[in-house]
């Protein structure tokens, strides 16, 4: 075997077995683009590798997407048959394992009639919905996979050739994933472990607040009563423990939406909606964004804070140290799943109701009362850096060390 | 702008669209098509859906199939699974047959590609998925318009071109010989194929209005007379849909067709060309038949495999099918040994031992086994085709009265139509 070909199934076994934990006799969907061909085949060896009983790639091809909205009549821009859905709802039901292997231009539709494309993708909205619904309640060990797309490696390496960019692409998905020790599953087992760990450290500290401070940026951040920090390591209903996010770096909980104040300066350039907002410093008091200004990017970062008043506050806190892969590399992969591994960072809008005790069963009101945030909006945003510092508040205002100079400053 | 490859491509998928599976106005489309590294085939799946549009299709669904995935399956997966089919893949074929789907395979058959498994296991795997779709089967190809098509899979384009050194340049020389071998090089492929069907469908009504007792067969160690049963009807071509629709099953298809008397076959036959059986090569080989059943063969090599083939069972030592191919058609022009029975059938007149189509008997489709006997037609588990036709061939007509009249000289169709 070739180094590509060992490493590339080191990746597979990752996302196998720490991705999806996935258990022996298992069935495992993949909706993979023909573009994540090798990724796809891997993943589907390392899956029967780990005892899977059946495994079923469903190839799709975004080409024929465009084609359908050039070429196709209303009706057929409009079609989307039932037995798609069917499929996914089948093997999700019966508790199978499903991937998704992300590999997309993010510019593919750019050139496309807006009225089409809409209508093309509400008609496949309307009938992933029921899909959507078990997603988020945990029915069965999910996990999304990353394979690079040509558009974006040329991006990323506008410098190289396209084969060049590709390999350099590779290399880097093997970096940023940990992919590069003699054992990678054991790398993952122990850096989740270590971050579960971090997580129960503070879930049981239960600090008040946290104090962000570095040369641009004095935040201070209230923690409502009974937050829960988690990772993306999550508890399905099928007994699975699966890691959904692979990369993940962080630790995350949320705000308390009222108990936010101080000024907070962008590390990091924010992709959002097809625009580029850099360079970026919100001002808070009391939980609300009092002053906005961007070098770059100003009116969508306007339009982002006036989508509704939830977006004006925050939702989530992320901790990440700054020695990360994904943060050295400096890379914009311009994929959340990438990007949001990249530094200490908070989302605006939506907070996540399991990041609070008994908040999935809670009504919105009893949510918010609770100091969590609610928006139709959740927009990550990277602001963490080498040199900061961030301290845990407890309720009668001591102060504990949580980060220095970017890294971890307590020990598990 | 594109490559001039990029338009050859292009009108060979018009030509599957329109010609091939011929799609109106309306038409719902299922494309199965092969997942490999070769760009151009994912390439020529796009101009396919595209031009399906173009002709007005309603929708069309592209099933993408990685035999990759089924290698993998039948490697790893434990035994007792590979029964498993999952249901809504049974659902998603019922769906689209019920609503009168027209379908188009877009595939290449690699035949090495499954010599490292284990046959038995991939036998299964494929048992199970057409025992689950079995019911759908009848009117998917009975009731709806289907056509298939093959392109250069590595696997393929290495058998066929061994002798060239590149691999890519073994698939791009199929691709030439497949474009050849498809009228694709002609100014308008469409118009070429409509005049080269309308002559088919002339011929075939011409031989079957005259019900000739028998067809006299003449060339280079060959002089075979091949009874034709009362009734006979010669195919080819075409098939027609429900609608009025025509449809060409085959792409490239150059045969007329039709089902000898199985008692009535006399002389010897020598093969024009080489025969591959089972991933082994006959060639340079002479049958004798008398009464119909094969008395005497020889060859210069694999002579153990033609014994082999004609001991599958009784039927297998009789003939079921006679085909003409004038020997100026595309395929037998490259004299490419291609490998593959939808290119190499078309490459030359030829017979074929072992079970005869009920389709070319009148009725027959209705006949069972002892009817389809009693009527002429033979029966057996196996259907091989080689090919006997060449440059210095004659076939004669033989009238119930005696008399001949020239069907074929020097390898051409020697009647008007």
């Amino acid at each position: 075997m070739t180094d590509f070909t060992e490493t590339i199934q080191k990746y597979a076994d990752v996302l196998v077995q720490v991705g999806l934990d996935l258990q022996a006799g298992q069935r495992l969907f993949i909706n993979a683009p023909l573009e994540a061909r090798e990724l796809a085949l891997a993943v589907t060896r390392s899956a029967y590798k780990a005892g899977a009983e059946n495994v079923h790639v469903n190839w799709a091809d975004p080409e024929l997407d465009k084609i359908r909205l050039r070429d196709g009549s209303d009706e057929a821009v409009k079609a989307y048959p039932d037995w798609v859905v069917d499929g996914l709802l089948q093997h999700t039901d019966a508790g199978h394992a499903r991937m998704n292997i992300t590999c997309a231009d993010p510019d593919f539709f750019a050139e496309e009639d807006p009225d089409r494309l809409r209508d093309m993708q509400r008609a496949r909205a309307v009938k992933f919905q029921p899909v959507s619904e078990r997603i988020v309640t945990n029915v069965a060990n999910w996990n999304i996979g990353m394979s690079p797309h040509p558009a974006i490696s040329a991006k990323l390496f506008p410098e190289l050739s396209p084969e060049e960019a590709r390999a350099k692409h590779w290399e880097t998905i093997f970096k940023m994933c940990r992919i590069e020790g003699d054992d990678p599953v054991q790398d993952w087992k122990d850096h989740i472990s270590n971050l579960v760990k971090r997580a129960n450290y503070l879930n049981e500290k239960q600090f008040h607040a946290l104090h962000y401070q570095s040369p641009v940026t004095d935040l201070t951040i209230g923690l409502p009563d009974g937050h829960l920090w988690e990772t993306a390591q999550l508890g399905m209903k099928n007994g699975t423990y699966p890691v959904v996010n692979i990369p993940t770096e962080e630790v995350f909980s949320l705000a308390h939406r009222e108990r936010i104040d101080g000024v907070v300066k962008s590390t990091k350039p924010l992709s959002w909606n097809g625009t580029i907002i850099d360079n970026f410093i919100l001002q808070f008091s009391e939980g609300d964004v009092v002053s906005a200004q961007a070098e770059r990017g100003q009116s969508a970062l306007d339009t982002l804070l006036s989508t509704d008043d939830g977006a004006r506050s925050i939702g989530e806190v992320a901790l990440v140290p700054h020695s990360s892969p994904i943060s050295q590399s400096n890379l914009l992969f311009f994929n959340t799943l990438y990007d949001e591994n990249a530094s200490n960072h908070l989302a605006l809008g939506q907070a996540y109701r399991f990041t609070l005790a008994g908040g999935t069963e809670m009504s919105d009101e009893d949510f918010n009362e609770a100091g969590g945030n609610s928006s139709l909006v959740h927009v990550d945003f990277m602001m963490g850096s080498g040199d900061m510092d961030i301290d845990g508040i407890t309720a009668d205002g001591e102060r504990e060390p949580i980060f220095r100079n970017g890294e971890w400053a307590f020990k598990v | 702008m594109t490559s001039i490859f990029e338009q050859n491509l292009k009108k060979y998928a018009d030509l599957l669209v329109k010609i091939g599976v011929g799609i109106r106005e309306g038409d719902l489309l299922q494309v199965t098509a092969t997942v490999t590294d070769d760009p151009n085939i994912r390439k020529l799946t796009h101009y396919v859906v595209e031009s399906a549009y173009e002709a007005g299709a309603k929708y069309v669904d592209v099933v993408w199939n990685d035999p990759m995935t089924t290698k993998l399956r039948v490697q790893h997966a434990h035994e007792d699974s590979l029964d498993y089919v999952p249901s809504w893949m049974v659902k998603r074929l019922e769906e689209l047959v019920d609503s009168g789907v027209a379908r188009l395979g877009i595939g290449g058959n690699d035949p090495a590609f499954f010599a490292d498994v284990d046959r038995a296991k991939v036998t299964q795997v494929t048992r199970a998925t057409r025992s689950a779709i079995k019911h759908v089967i009848p009117i998917a190809i009975n009731v709806n318009k289907w056509s298939g098509s093959a392109v250069p899979v590595q696997g393929w384009a290495d058998k066929v071109f061994a002798e060239v050194d590149s691999p890519t340049e073994r698939r791009a020389k199929l691709w030439d010989a497949i474009f050849a071998a498809t009228r694709v090089y002609e100014d308008d492929p469409v118009s070429a194929w409509q005049a080269h069907i309308q002559d088919i469908v002339r011929r075939r009504s011409y031989l079957t209005e005259k019900q000739y007792a028998a067809l006299h067969f003449s060339g280079e160690g060959t002089d075979l007379t091949v009874g034709l049963p009362q009734g006979h009807l010669w195919q080819g071509g075409v098939l027609e849909h429900g609608s009025g629709d025509l449809f060409t099953p085959n792409i490239p298809t150059e045969e007329i067709f039709t089902t000898p008397h199985r008692e009535r076959i006399n002389g010897t036959v020598k093969a024009s060309k080489p025969l591959s059986y089972q991933g082994q090569i006959i060639d340079n080989f002479s049958f004798t038949f008398r009464d119909g059943r094969v008395v005497d063969f020889s060859a210069e090599q694999g002579a153990e495999v033609i014994q082999d083939l004609i001991d599958t069972d009784d039927g297998a030592k009789y003939l079921g099918e006679v085909a003409l191919v004038p020997y100026s058609s595309p395929i037998s022009q490259s004299g490419i040994l291609f490998y593959n029975t939808l290119f190499d059938e078309n490459a030359a007149s030829h017979i074929a031992l072992g079970r005869a189509y009920a389709l070319a008997l009148e009725g027959g489709t209705d006949m069972n086994d002892e009817q389809l006997i009693e009527a002429g037609a033979n029966i057996s588990q196996t259907h091989v085709d080689f090919m006997i036709g060449s440059a210095s061939m004659n076939v004669d007509g033989v009238t119930i009265d005696g008399s001949r009249e020239p069907l074929m000289h020097d390898g051409e169709w020697a009647f008007e139509v």
